[in-house]
């Protein structure tokens, strides 16, 4: 069938787009280079023996990069890893099994040492978990090492006949780095990713999106040993037939060479770490006239890239993103649109149509109902013998000078504070619930400065908000099986539809951080209620909006109960929007209760005014000139 | 927007195949470059030339004035590359009328590296990374093939010799040999390092059929190994034959101690000390394993002051070695340090460890500088490099003499097989090395050391070439 | 009790070492793993000079001068790095003040191996050849005055940070250096101040620490580096005195790890001791804030 113009034109037009983003066009342009390599001239079989290994070492700096630029944490021990990762593959593949199994065995054991050594980080943060993996390296060089019954030194691993050649590993090697790229891929576009994300920028608030921290980060180290084992096992078919008799590519100094190339490639950039890889490791194994001084040169540019540019070189390829999509004009205005409140369509209306943890049964009267609560840090009481209910339907304001603890309520009813006495939702005592599960409950919130991931886009801070919808597990979604990819699209389509109700569709793809406050915290509540919740507490929503956007504010306050049905709390510093949309209105000063009533009665209470008000409405009025 | 949305993993799925199919589409090509270089290879034609000095791709090589190694800079450039490939299809041409012509006793099997006047002899030398040798090591090598040169080479042909650096590392060890192998066609490989180093590429070199000489050689090498030649002592005979020097002949002890890197190959040596000390009725009081890179030696010192041992056996690298006789003299322990040679039992020692290794010993393939028998090499090196002598160079002197002599006595057309015949078939005593006699499935040919005593702040030869005592 | 004794004076060793890193930790919230070798390069600098003269000048400083050199060069040094590399990182995560510091002794210990070759440099004492005994144990000079140098820099730094103007300043400047410059500290001074006095303590330790421990080789300080490190994080890395307790208990139960247990059992035993540290008080024995 002939290609019609148009049809050619619109497939062009696609690829440009698509090859617009430089990370996504190096790699493209890269692998199409690597499948074609074996065929220029100079090019022999030596040289693809090296760039296997070269391809290895790349695998092994993207596992790495899964813990730095998922996680923000450091590993000194990857090196050891990769070791494991070959060790087994050895111990497994030289006692007979077939080579697939081998290669199993490698990245199924590294994975677990991996996730073994990740336990300490559930308790220790940043450089101490630095200085551990630091720790096992040298225990691993000093005890496994000389061990051959542990290294399988004194096996001998066959190389397999499929991988018989150089040109037959090295294309095998390509695939597995094409393979972990794609696998790294879907990483970012699935809920473990985003709870990656959320663990290692916003750590005490993911619970609240249905992120569970602990599992989140020792599923980080399994995959990151498991990505490390492929390199290993890679290593250990390069060295065959025969064992791995000696153990320098496994030593401290490699590990320190690791950390180079993900730092010179850019932590969470794939595309960076492959070049850097080829370029700090390949290169000067190929031209062996300058191998004396290559990791002279990999430390200095380590230090360079750590002060002069810490994106690396997957920062240059952003760099040059952005610029490409500025001269294309793409860059929308950063303030959300105006939106028709009342035509809020069905796949808005349909946010809250989500399976819930608990009897659906209406409660009467009360949907939240405190007794006596209190909270206590330490010595310091934020919170005294607080009871007040919220009904279904309404919308609840929460007022009190700063410091008064109406925060410190939202923590106690979302499970982010030490908390006594009782809370019931749904006639279910909330804090015997834990803050993850109250998320599927339909209580959903905002937090006072931001809890979302500045780093990512609008989308995937909305998909994050998700996270306890997306059922699937983990792994699956980084291979696509079973629900996956429904699922995910559901939650897309969730996503989308929250943004348009809050008018921000047209900055979907922007970076958070890059977005003006006022815009930050209406993406943040388009979250809480892409989230499916029934009752949303929203922390001081309208700080840093103007008085038109806060007027607009309000109007959408009134809307998503008209529309969606919600039931609001409301922290506010801004009286008139109180009087306007709020049906009912509780006072607290120094963490007890002090009024409560329709908002134009708590806000004429003498003690209100003489607590809060006088003070505040000057302050007000001063924000508003 | 809902488009896209379903098209997105049906593209993801359209990749994967892609790539796949492409990955399956490149491995299933032919891969004539890779089979082995041996296999049909005849012994005629190949024009490819090098003169002395000549900067190989990539690899060090020697200025012929100066002496002074070069390293070459770039890689294989298309000009070359595309030399070697029409040397290799020449060679191919040839093969036929070659089988023809072999009509004595032994196929000399394929001339790789050999020319009517030129032979390529690769040397894999760890000459960076974890546990390098100084550089004096190449330039005795680089001194031995001058000076045959200049006296019209082997049976008429000349030898350039190609150094590769192994990075004191088995897989670059390998990988280097690849390319000495497949890049630069040489003939035959002289390789040392560390010892598991050198095994691996010793059984890399045997299974690709070169010809390939250990100079450090692992304790009970493979008989299967039959393109692979040990020049220097069995590290388990070796073990044996310190137990008997240290009880028997000097310095007559019954307390004996042990410290060794902590490396499986290091144990056979140790096991037979161990086992021969027990045997004359003494006793090792202190074996202990340590690591390599280690500073801190006060326990070591301590425990072996305590163990009463008088004599002490170091077998490890120069570095640990100086350190730990430092900190056990610190400590106040001096017994006979002893050392196998190709660890630390170079002259280089004394400069790091001065005043406690004062007096230590070392059994050595190759004769001590100030032995009026390295006089040949200490003037040729003298008057090539300008520089004085030293005894690392006598290695490479050496080995070159074992393996220039296996040439001499390969008959024409000479070719990789017809030489592996005549070193099975060696029985040599080189100027400054220990006699080697190689014979059917004989895989090392060493059984002799001299022992070396310091003096002076240099080794000096305490007893001549012996195999037993 | 020679165990104890070895173990104690190789902990006084790290000691010397750990008090240096305690003292960038505690000035910049830098954890510096470059600590040992930023003192080695002017150990390996001066030994060079002594051989061959220094160059231009083409004088040879005598043998015990190697000690005056490294710490100068140290500190040199450290100036150096404070200036261009750590100063541009100050309000960077701290991860990223970890991995300059890796890249730093990377690169210097790489620029020694180029410069100075693999073989371990050997240098008498500076500071003399006599010898102690001490149940059964030998201490030599270079290791007794290293001790007795831990502990006075100890003191030192004891009196300097609770005692001087300058030394409350510093501690003001470890919590934020946005509040310290408000306050009127001088934040640039104390960094700068913290990174030299480490690169002079860090040759102080080379010099000695090299000929104790029989020569020094090109990563050698490194892994003494390593083991100060892993004492620092035990007694607390904001801590002097808990620094210096933390690497002496790791020199004990590797003294004891090595009489006692099979080859690399010793830095298993570390590896633990940290981790047991860590999980059970993540700020230390002694000290005040975790790590972040």
């Amino acid at each position: 069938m002939p290609l019609r113009r148009p049809e050619f034109e619109q497939a062009w037009e696609r690829l440009s787009t698509w090859l617009r983003d430089p990370a996504r066009a190096a790699i493209t342009v890269g692998l199409a280079a690597a499948l074609l390599a074996p065929a220029f001239p100079g090019v022999r079989s030596s040289t693809l023996n090296i760039l296997a290994g070269v391809a290895a070492i790349a695998i092994a700096a993207l596992g790495l990069d899964v813990l730095v630029g998922r996680t923000g944490q450091l590993s000194l021990a990857h090196a050891a890893f990769a070791g494991v990762g070959a060790f087994a593959t050895i111990g497994v593949g030289g006692r007979g099994a077939p080579w697939p199994l081998a290669l199993l065995a490698g990245v199924i054991a590294t994975a677990l040492v991996a996730t073994i050594a990740g336990l300490p980080a559930l308790r220790i943060r940043g450089l101490q978990v630095a200085i551990v993996t630091l720790a096992l390296q040298l225990a691993a060089e000093k005890f496994v090492y000389p061990d051959d019954d542990l290294t399988g030194a004194s096996l001998a691993l066959d190389r397999p006949a499929l991988l018989s050649s150089p040109k037959a590993l090295y294309f095998f090697a390509i695939a597995c780095v094409a393979g972990v790229l794609v696998l790294r891929r879907r990483l970012g576009v699935t809920r473990g990713g985003r709870a990656l994300l959320a663990v290692r920028d916003i750590e005490l608030r993911a619970t609240a999106f249905g992120v569970e921290p602990a599992a989140a980060k020792l599923g980080a180290y399994t995959l990151s040993g498991a990505i490390t084992g492929l390199a290993g096992a890679i290593l250990a078919f390069k060295e065959s037939p025969g064992a791995i008799s000696d153990t320098s590519p496994f030593a401290l100094l490699q590990s320190l060479l690791l950390v180079a190339i993900v730092v010179v490639g850019g932590a969470g950039s794939g595309a960076g770490i492959v070049l850097a890889a080829l370029f700090l490791n390949g290169v000067p194994q190929i031209f062996t006239g300058f191998g004396r001084d290559a990791p002279l040169l990999s430390a200095l540019l380590l230090v360079a890239a750590v002060v002069l540019q810490p994106a690396g070189v997957g920062g240059f390829l952003t760099a040059i993103s952005q610029r490409l999509r500025r001269r294309a004009g793409e860059r929308p205005d950063p303030r959300p649109r105006l939106v028709d409140l009342g035509a809020a369509d069905a796949s808005a209306a349909a946010l809250r149509d989500v399976p819930r943890g608990l009897s659906l049964r209406m409660p009467a009267p009360a949907l939240l109902e405190a007794t006596d609560v209190s909270v206590r840090y330490g010595g310091v009481t934020a919170l005294v013998d607080v009871s007040l209910e919220v009904r279904t339907g309404e919308i609840v304001g929460l007022i009190g000078a700063n410091g008064a603890g109406k925060s410190t309520f939202f923590n106690a009813a979302s499970g982010f504070a030490p908390t006594t006495g009782s809370i019931r939702y749904r006639n279910v005592e909330l804090l015997e619930q834990p803050a993850a599960r109250r998320t599927s409950f339909g209580l959903a919130r905002t937090f006072q400065d931001m809890g979302l991931v500045r780093a990512e886009t609008v989308r995937e801070n909305v998909l994050l908000a998700q996270t306890w919808l997306a059922k699937y597990p983990a792994a699956a979604g980084l291979l696509a099986l079973g629900a996956t990819l429904s699922t995910e699209r559901d939650l897309r389509r969730r996503a989308d539809a929250a943004l348009e109700l809050f008018g921000l569709d047209h900055l979907a793809e922007e970076r958070l951080g890059d977005l003006p406050y006022g815009t930050m915290r209406i993406v943040e509540i388009a979250s809480a209620v892409a989230a499916g919740p029934d009752l949303l507490l929203l922390d001081e929503a309208t700080a840093g909006l103007g008085p038109e956007e806060s007027q607009a504010l309000g109007d959408r306050f009134l809307a998503l109960r008209e529309e969606l049905g919600l039931t609001l709390v409301v922290i506010e510093h801004h009286v008139p929007l109180i009087a306007r949309v709020c049906d009912w209105c509780y006072c607290l000063e120094s963490g007890a209760l002090i009024a409560d009533g329709r908002p134009n009665e708590v806000t004429a209470d003498a003690r209100v005014i003489e607590s809060f008000l006088g003070r505040s409405a000057a302050a007000t009025g001063g924000r508003k000139r | 927007m809902v488009g896209t949305d379903r098209q997105r993993p049906r593209r993801l799925v359209l990749a994967i195949v892609l790539i796949l199919a492409m990955v399956t589409a490149a491995c299933g090509a032919r891969f004539d470059d890779d089979t082995p270089v041996a296999a049909s290879r005849g012994a005629t034609g190949d024009t490819t030339q090098l003169d002395a000095g000549t900067p190989v791709d990539g690899a060090v090589t020697v200025d012929p004035i100066t002496g002074e190694t070069i390293p070459a800079a770039g890689g294989p450039t298309p000009a070359a590359g595309a030399g070697n490939r029409a040397a290799t299809a020449t060679t191919r041409a040839g093969s036929s009328s070659a089988s023809a012509v072999a009509a004595g006793a032994v196929e000399p099997g394929p001339s790789t590296g050999v020319t009517a006047t030129r032979i390529k002899i690769g040397y894999l030398l760890p000459l960076t990374g974890a546990a390098p040798v100084p550089s004096n090591f190449d330039k005795g090598a680089n001194v031995y093939w001058r000076y045959v040169n200049d006296r019209n080479g082997i049976n008429g042909r000349k030898v350039d010799i190609i150094i590769k650096d192994t990075q004191s590392s088995a897989s670059v060890g390998k990988q280097e040999a690849q390319k000495l192998i497949e890049d630069d066609k040489v003939f035959a490989i002289v390789v040392l390092d560390r010892l598991e180093n050198q095994k691996a590429i010793g059984a890399f070199l045997d299974a690709r059929k070169v010809p390939n000489i250990q100079i450090q050689t692992p304790a009970n090498l493979d008989a299967s190994q039959t393109w692979t030649f040990g020049v220097t002592i069995d590290h388990a005979v070796q073990g044996a034959l310190i137990a008997d020097y240290l009880i028997k002949s000097h310095p007559k002890a019954s307390k004996l101690a042990i410290v060794y890197e902590n490396t499986s190959e290091l144990h056979p040596g140790r096991d037979a000390f161990t086992k021969r000390v027990q045997a004359l009725g003494k006793q090792v009081t202190y074996s202990k394993a340590i690591e390599g890179q280690e500073n801190n030696f006060s326990d070591v010192a301590l425990e072996l002051s305590n163990s009463g041992a008088t004599a002490t056996w170091l077998y490890m690298a120069p570095t640990p070695a100086a350190k730990l006789a430092n900190q056990a003299d610190s400590a106040g322990y001096h017994p006979t340090w002893f050392a196998n040679s190709i660890s630390w039992g170079f002259d280089l020692v004394f400069t790091v460890g001065p005043k406690a290794l004062a007096g230590a010993r070392a059994f050595s393939p190759w004769l001590p500088l100030t032995d009026p028998r390295t006089k040949t090499f200490r003037d040729a090196y003298q008057s090539q490099t300008g520089e004085t002598p030293d005894d690392l160079g006598i290695v490479g002197w050496g080995v070159g003499e074992i393996v220039g002599e296996a040439i001499r006595r390969t008959p024409n057309p000479l070719g990789q097989n017809n030489f592996r015949h005549s070193f099975q078939n060696l029985d040599f005593k080189p100027q400054v090395w220990a006699p080697v006699k190689f014979g059917a499935g004989v895989r090392n040919g060493a059984a002799n050391v001299a022992v070396l005593k310091e003096s002076g702040g240099r080794w000096a030869l305490d007893r001549d070439f012996s195999s037993s005592f | 009790m020679a165990e104890l004794i070895t173990g104690l004076s190789s902990g006084a060793a790290y000691a010397l070492m750990a008090v240096g890193v305690v003292l960038v930790f505690r000035c910049t919230r830098a954890l510096s793993i470059a600590q040992g070798e930023i003192g080695a390069f002017g150990f390996f600098l001066g030994l060079r000079w002594a051989d061959r003269g220094i160059p231009l000048l083409g004088w040879h400083p005598p043998r015990f001068a190697t000690l005056l050199i490294a710490v100068v060069v140290g500190g040199l040094i450290g100036f150096v790095v404070e200036r261009l590399v750590m100063r541009p990182l100050v309000r960077r995560p701290p991860l990223d003040a970890l991995i300059a510091t890796l890249g730093i002794a990377l690169f210097l210990a790489l620029l020694e191996l180029r410069l100075f070759g693999t073989a371990t440099q050997f240098a008498p004492s500076a500071v003399g050849e006599w010898k102690i005994e001490l149940f059964g144990a030998t201490l030599v000079a270079s290791r007794v005055i290293g001790i007795v140098l831990a502990a006075a820099v100890a003191g030192a730094l004891y009196v300097f940070f609770t005692r001087t103007k300058f030394g409350l300043a510093v501690q003001a400047t470890t919590g934020d250096p946005t509040v310290a410059r408000l306050l009127g500290v001088p934040v640039n001074q104390v960094y700068r101040f913290a990174w030299v006095s480490a690169g002079m303590l860090s040759g102080v330790a080379a010099a000695l620490l090299g000929p104790s421990f029989g020569g020094l080789t090109p990563f050698g300080q490194t892994e003494f580096a390593l083991r100060a490190l892993a004492g620092s994080v035990i007694g607390g890395l904001d801590s002097v005195s808990g620094a210096i307790i933390g690497s002496l208990i790791v020199g004990v139960v590797e003294a004891y790890g090595k009489a006692h247990a099979g080859p690399g059992v010793d830095s298993l035993l570390v590896l633990g001791l940290v981790l047991v540290t860590l999980l059970v008080r993540p700020k230390g024995l002694f000290g005040a804030t975790a790590a972040a």
